[in-house]
Order: structure tokens, then sequence, then C-alpha cells
């Protein structure tokens, strides 16, 4: 029985080394398109359906991003150098807040891309993960956009912590709209978690 | 004469403002701050948020009334023929940045392009190579200065013409200029050529109203989000696409 399993670990370890990761990447591949095509699919269903509204339509988008998204990873990110320095409290307020912002902003910009459908064109390796990249028709101004995902795998399943618009990185716009926000507020944690709340209201009145 | 005449104001009124701006930020001085103000690279930032303000002054009261009537009025047949017209027009400015960039692949397309759309396309009022897969692709001088080296320089917030950086605005001058056609335009052309302009400004702003307004309401602080949205995609242009990765969060600074 030793003398098996010695035998077997560095085998096994060659195996994991050499047959593993090609399989996986290609599992990967098409986990990463298959996770697309569903929020892309659960989003569009939520977004025909006329009975939901604002509130119901922000708890869905909410229950998708939660899901898909590694967005304590993301907000940590956006808010930049200051993390570093935050309170356990202070992360924990802003993150929460950073959530529902986030689902605030998905829910209005993709309830303007009513008219739109996206599919799925292909996956490609992407560092430590896969970037899933697909197209959004809009027939209304005649055009397509490219959208890509980024993918990590993330509690041990695949999760979103960019998303590219036409080479366009929104987890960077964030990051750096966040910076400036965080300098004009007096360079703390506090004033930016202050303008987060202040716009999460506004966005709420409107 | 009427033409050169108003790129010459054009150009002035270009370079009076650019003395005109004295109106420096100061930089902060401790370092994590200093780190971020120079990766900003908005070194007359309030004068810039001052022009911001006024291009969307501008904008709420011009710009986008014009274009929602463009959208709404003008039947999308006759939008289509114009925008096919105006790209084969400006496409000559493409094929010189192709060249100047030495992308020779890139420049025999766009030349293709070019005689196939002015012949068969009725003076490009159709795109006819783009049904063949020749699809169109955009050049200016701003992305072959980039090409051979030079950064781009603080940014900066045009009156009218809104975001860019130094190294694009002087890239605008020379396009303006290096359209072969318009020295060979018949009396009356440049002011045609004006009116092209124009419509094709309010056509491409025709094809963002939703977009922006949501911007605009979602965005933490708007002025930012134009900066870094402005930056992204000239870096994809200038690349032709072919970024590299941006950093991902998680990994990378």
């Amino acid at each position: 029985m030793m003398l098996v399993s010695r035998r077997f670990v560095p085998a096994l370890l060659l195996c994991a080394a050499i047959c593993v990761p090609p399989a996986a990447r290609a599992d990967s591949r098409d986990d990463g398109k298959a996770m697309v095509q569903r929020m892309a699919s659960q989003v569009v269903s939520i977004l025909s359906n006329k009975s939901i509204d604002r509130a119901g339509k922000e708890a869905r988008f909410r229950q998708i991003l939660t899901q898909n998204f590694d967005v304590p990873t993301i907000g940590a990110w956006v808010m930049g150098g200051p993390w570093r320095s935050a309170t356990p409290a202070q992360r924990a307020e802003y993150l929460k807040l950073f959530e529902t912002y986030i689902v605030k902003v998905y829910t209005g910009q993709l309830s303007t891309y009513s008219g739109e459908s996206i599919t799925v064109i292909g996956a490609e390796d992407d560092g430590g993960g896969v970037a899933v990249l697909s197209r959004v028709t809009d027939p209304k101004n005649d055009r397509t956009i490219e959208i890509k995902w980024r993918l990590r795998p993330t509690d041990g399943k695949m999760k979103v912590r960019d998303v590219l618009i036409e080479n366009i990185s929104m987890s960077q716009t964030q990051r750096r709209e966040f910076a400036a926000v965080y300098q004009q507020r007096g360079g703390t944690v506090d004033g930016l978690i202050a303008a987060l709340r202040e716009k999460i209201a506004e966005l709420d009145r409107k | 004469m009427t033409r050169t005449h108003g790129k010459a104001l054009r150009v002035a009124a270009l370079a009076m403002f650019l003395v005109s701006v004295a109106a420096c930020a100061t930089p902060p001085t401790d370092s994590a701050a200093r780190a971020e103000f120079d990766r900003t690279n908005d070194p007359i930032e309030p004068f810039n948020r001052r022009m911001f303000a006024f291009n969307l002054f501008i904008d709420d009261n011009i710009a986008k009334p014009v274009a929602i009537y463009y959208r709404d009025n003008v039947p999308k047949f006759v939008r289509d023929r114009f925008r096919d017209f105006y790209d084969n027009f400006s496409s000559p400015v493409t094929f010189i940045n192709d060249v100047l960039q030495g992308e020779s692949g890139r420049a025999a397309e766009t030349a293709t392009r070019f005689w196939v759309n002015t012949v068969f396309g009725m003076a490009g009022f159709w795109d006819v190579a783009g049904g063949y897969g020749l699809k169109k692709h955009k050049e200016d001088f701003g992305q072959t200065l980039a090409v051979w080296g030079l950064k781009e320089g603080p940014y900066l917030m045009l009156p009218f013409l809104g975001p860019s950086n130094v190294r694009d605005t002087a890239g605008k001058v020379v396009d303006a200029f290096s359209n072969p056609i318009s020295y060979v335009l018949p009396a009356g052309g440049a002011y045609l050529e004006i009116v092209a302009g124009v419509v094709d400004k309010i056509d491409e702003r025709a094809g963002l109203i939703e977009p922006v307004d949501e911007l605009r309401r979602t965005s933490l602080d708007f002025y930012a989000a134009v900066r870094s949205l402005y930056r992204q995609n000239r870096e994809s242009e200038i690349s032709n696409g072919k970024i590299k990765k941006p950093p991902l969060p998680g990994e990378d600074e």
C-alpha cells in the first residue's frame, strides 16, 4: 500500500503538471463561455419582463452580480492605494456601498440596451484565467459592440474580474474615477465612502 | 481662400487657447498623491474642468438636441448614405497615416476601399467594399505621432471638440489640412466640406445619446470618467485594437 502510493506520487505529480493543465484550460474556456451565455440570458429575461419594477430588477441584478463577479476583489482594486490604509470597518462599509453602486450602474446601463442581443463568440486563455469574447448587436444604431469578460478562478468557480467594452476596461475607468473623487474629498477613505453614499442616494431619487 | 481662412481661424483659436492655458493645478507634496497626480497627467485640471462644463453646456443646449432631431427625423437610409460618403471622402487622411505608420497592408486596404467605393459606390455614397469584407478603419495624425514614439503629453479639454491631449491636438491641426481632395475641390466646395464635417459630428453624437446620458447619470465624477475613457480609447486606436492586456483587479497595480 505504502509502496504503491509512494510510486504513484511522482506519477501523479507529473500527470498534474503535464496532462491536467491543457484539459483544465479547455474546460475553463468552455465553463467561461457557458457562464457568460447563462448570465446574458438571465439579464435578457429580466429586461424583457415588463412586470418587474426597478427595485425588483436591481434585486435580480444584484443576485447575478454577486454570483458571477468577484465584487470584493474589484471593489478593493477600484479604491486603489487607499485600500491598504482603510480600517476593516471602512472596507466592509465601502464594499457594501460599492456593490450597491455597481448594481445601480449596470441596471441603468443594461436597461438602455433593450433591443440588443448578446452572442458569445469565443474564449481565449488569459494569464491565470480565461477571457470570453462576446458581441452585442445594436439594431437601432446598426453596429456591433465587442465585450470581453476577463474571468479568474475564485472560490472554486470562474468569476468576472473585469469587463472590456471595445477594449475599454470598466474597472480601470472606475478606478481612475474613484481616485479623482478620493482626492476631491480631502484624500480620506471616509470622504470617498460619503461620495459613494451620496451618489447612491441620488440614483435612488431618479 | 475661404477655406484657408476658416482653417486659419480655427488654428488661431486653438493657439490662443493653448497660450491662455496658464491656470495650473498645484502638484501635491504627499508622495502617493504625487504619484496619482503624475499618472493622471492633467496639470491644468481646474481649467480643463471649466472647459468641460462649457462643453456640457453647449452639448445640453445645442449638440444633443440637434443630434436627437437628426436621429428622429432624418431617415436611416439618408444617414447611412451620408456616413458612407463622408467616410470615403475623408479616407485619404487615413491612407496617408497608414503609410506614415508603415502599415502597408492597411494602406492598401484603405486605397482599395477608396477606389471601389468611389467608382462602384457612386462617389462613395455606398460602402460597396465593406460588403466584400474590406472593413473601414480610421487613422489620424495623432495616432501616427504615437506610433512614432511621441508621448501623449498633458490632457487637454478642447472647446467644442472635447477631450484631447497635446499630441492629439497637434495631430488634429495637421489632419485639418491633410486631405488632398480638399485642395482639388471646385469653388464653393470648401463650404460644403465644412457643412459635411458638422453633419458628421452630429451623426457621431446621435449614435451616443443613451450611453452618454447613462454615463453622466451614474458616474461618480463624469469628468474623470471621460478622461479615462478617452485615454483608453486612444490606446486601443493607436494599437489598432491589439492592445496589451490592461491591468486586472487582484493581479496588477
